[in-house]
């Protein structure tokens, strides 16, 4: 007994060093590629200045940031301004990059396109440099031909030393190869390949293919056509570091009116997943008679790895009047739909629109192209407001804010009182509404159906007179 | 000497202001509005609103003292107008929770900020009929401040109505939040007035 129990425990021990052995190589295997190689996994966010700004870890930088402008290393202007309205998020596993556009006129947009690239690093060290992108035609850019030019540290200065720029070097994506990004990705399995771009789950992303990685040399130089420079003492990224970045030229991404689409249309889906909102909308139809506004706010929900859409813990609850109703807000929350009831105007208002806009500056950026609010109104009419440019609908909502004086209480009430004056005098609330907000860099839709099985998005025609309805496919 | 030069001086002014403005009917308010032009209760629409009102119930007690107050400069809008001003003393079981009647009473000032205020009247059914809406009326749609509160702002909807042989006015004003998004475990504080109500405001 005695003898079989040794050659037992010495099977299980030679069994378990084996298993620890064969994990080894696994983890070996599963190690990050190092962030001077060309070539490592990208994803791709657009984001809010908002957010960005609250951004403990690159606060420092955005202090230089929020004078938008850059200067020399001897405090004098450049000349440079950035433009916070659209930021490009690329996120790696060794750093997040953030691509502002700078402030350009006319002529100069005709010939380059210049982007401003900000870089923190895992260890909060951030790195910075300007990208020059020669313009091929409107929204085309050589990034074969790109300059990329450097700055130090955590200040906005630039480095003027023998090197000139040639420390940094770039190199273009090679997408035939698959090396592209998917920006706004969503909820779902994704894998953000640097080899295939492959998706799963929801394919919710929308890909970008062109960019380049921008090098910086080793010590002493390298790629750089006019030779390099010594590392600066403290640099932990002295002997180089390769980043990955994409051209903002601040116009929305081709795809998001499709994805806009998709993005309602997957609402109604009813798998495990999905939220199936009609059982939701039938009930918030059944409050359109009441004497206060009802809401729901929908929120993601992470569970074994895979993400949820669900109505959030309130469920459907009564506002306080009949102009009013609640937005849960918060990292998970991404939509709210309301009522809108008998005797009140069948149309989003102009807080409605602010609401849209806080959702985005709130919500966790992975879920920002899931954002939507919805509107269920007395007369059976669905419309839902989907955002197809944050910086639009930023900038147009603190234009308007700015436009009035007052508390901001009196500035809401107002605002709110002047759309409601046309609507009152308005045989067409879409056609009012669109004619005042068409630029908000929001779209709406109606739903095509009661059974919301697809959405109509709504346009103005040319004399602005009419709507012009595009279905969803 | 003085005095006179600078009342005359005072009254060119105006005069030249008045003079320069474009005019345009109440109803021409809305989201473009005209900096700088004069927008004119040109029918004298909101004169029949002006005066003291009170509603009673028990111990609660609201009442609400409006004036016309002409051509002023709307700081937030930038534009001049003609509009309706006025405060109110709002008793709740005998507490007295608001009185701003100081501030109307015994005239009203430019430099003054009141608690009733605005000019926008309706002339459908469409919006807020409050079920005896008539078609053709005129109801005054003003906003309605809870001066204990930044959290909130008010609308007040009024139109004229006779009860039991009185002039009195029907009003519906609701309450609505100026951040109606906020996080999951927020504290949303009721205002004063409570967030809709109903009354019947007799006239004095």
């Amino acid at each position: 007994m005695l003898r079989k129990s040794y050659f037992y425990y010495a099977f299980v021990l030679l069994l378990t060093i084996a298993i620890i052995s064969i994990s080894s190589c696994e983890k070996d295997s599963l190690e990050p590629e190092p962030h001077d190689k060309i070539g490592h996994s990208l994803t791709g966010h657009v984001l809010s200045y908002n957010r960005l700004r609250n951004s403990t870890v690159i606060s420092g930088a955005l202090q230089e940031l929020t004078i938008n402008e850059l200067k020399s290393n001897n405090g004098t202007s450049l000349g440079i301004q950035i433009d916070t309205t659209r930021i490009q998020m690329l996120e790696s596993q060794f750093y997040k990059s953030y691509t502002f556009q700078i402030v350009q006129d006319s002529i100069e947009q005709e010939q380059f396109l210049k982007n401003y690239v900000l870089t923190v690093f895992n260890d909060s060290t951030i790195t910075q440099f300007t990208m020059d992108y020669p313009v091929l035609a409107p929204g085309v850019y050589d990034i074969t031909n790109a300059v990329a030019r450097n700055y130090s540290g955590s200040q906005l200065y630039q480095i003027q030393n023998d090197c000139g720029w040639a420390e940094l070097s770039s190199v273009e994506w090679n997408a035939d190869g698959g090396e592209c990004v998917e920006t706004n990705c969503n909820s779902g399995n994704h894998t953000y390949g640097q080899r295939g771009c492959t998706l799963s789950g929801s394919n919710r992303a929308s890909r970008t293919c062109t960019g380049a990685w921008v090098r910086r040399c080793s010590s002493g130089g390298g790629t750089g056509s006019g030779g390099g420079t010594d590392p600066e003492p403290g640099d932990p990224y002295a002997d180089g570091f390769i980043v990955g970045t994409s051209p903002n030229d601040g116009t929305i991404t081709q795809n998001v009116q499709k994805e806009n689409c998709k993005t309602l249309n997957d609402l109604t889906k009813t798998d495990s997943l999905s939220l199936n909102i009609k059982p939701f909308i039938d009930s918030l139809r059944l409050k359109t008679g009441e004497d206060k506004e009802y809401s729901i706010s929908f929120m993601k929900e992470q569970r074994f790895g895979e993400i949820y859409n669900k109505p959030d813990a309130e469920g459907i609850r009564a506002g306080t009047s009949r102009n009013e109703s609640y937005a849960t807000m918060g990292n998970l929350h991404y939509g709210q739909a309301h009522t809108h009831p008998a005797g009140t105007y069948a149309m989003f208002s102009w807080n409605d629109l602010r609401v849209l806009r806080d959702y985005y500056d709130e919500v966790n950026e992975n879920f920002s192209q899931d954002i939507f609010l919805m509107i269920v109104n007395d007369d059976g009419t669905v419309y839902a407001l989907k955002i197809n440019d944050y910086g639009k609908l930023n900038t147009e909502i603190n234009r308007d804010l700015n436009g009035v004086s007052g508390t901001e209480r009196k500035k809401i009430d107002k605002l709110n009182e002047k759309i409601q004056n046309d609507f009152s005098d308005s045989d067409n609330l879409e056609v009012t509404f669109l004619d005042k907000f068409k630029d908000y860099g929001a779209t709406l839709y109606e739903s095509a159906d009661q059974n919301l099985t697809n959405w109509n998005e709504l346009q103005l025609n040319e004399a602005g007179d009419q709507i012009i309805e595009r279905q969803c496919d | 000497m003085k005095k006179n030069i600078l009342l005359i001086t005072c009254a060119f002014i105006s005069f030249m202001t008045e003079a320069q403005a474009p005019i345009f009917p109440l109803s021409d308010q809305g989201w473009d509005t005209i900096e700088n032009a004069y927008y004119k209760d040109t029918n004298n629409e909101l004169d029949s609103f002006v005066g003291t009102y009170i509603h009673t119930e028990g111990a609660t007690t609201f009442k609400i003292i409006l004036k016309k107050q002409e051509m002023f400069y709307n700081p937030v809008t930038s534009y001049y107008e003609d509009r309706i001003v006025g405060d109110y003393q709002f008793i709740k079981d005998g507490v007295e929770i608001v009185n701003a009647l100081d501030k109307i009473e015994p005239m009203i000032s430019d430099r003054v900020e009141h608690l009733l205020y605005g000019n926008w009247i309706l002339n459908k059914c469409t919006y807020m009929p409050d079920g005896d809406c008539i078609l053709g009326e005129k109801r005054l749609n003003i906003s309605l401040v809870d001066p204990n509160s930044e959290e909130h702002y008010g609308r007040l909807i009024i139109k004229h109505r006779l009860i039991n042989g009185q002039q009195a006015l029907k009003g519906l004003m609701f309450f609505s939040l100026v951040n109606p998004s906020g996080p999951p475990d927020r504290v949303i504080v009721e205002p004063d007035l409570t967030w809709q109500r109903r009354f019947i405001l007799i006239k004095q």
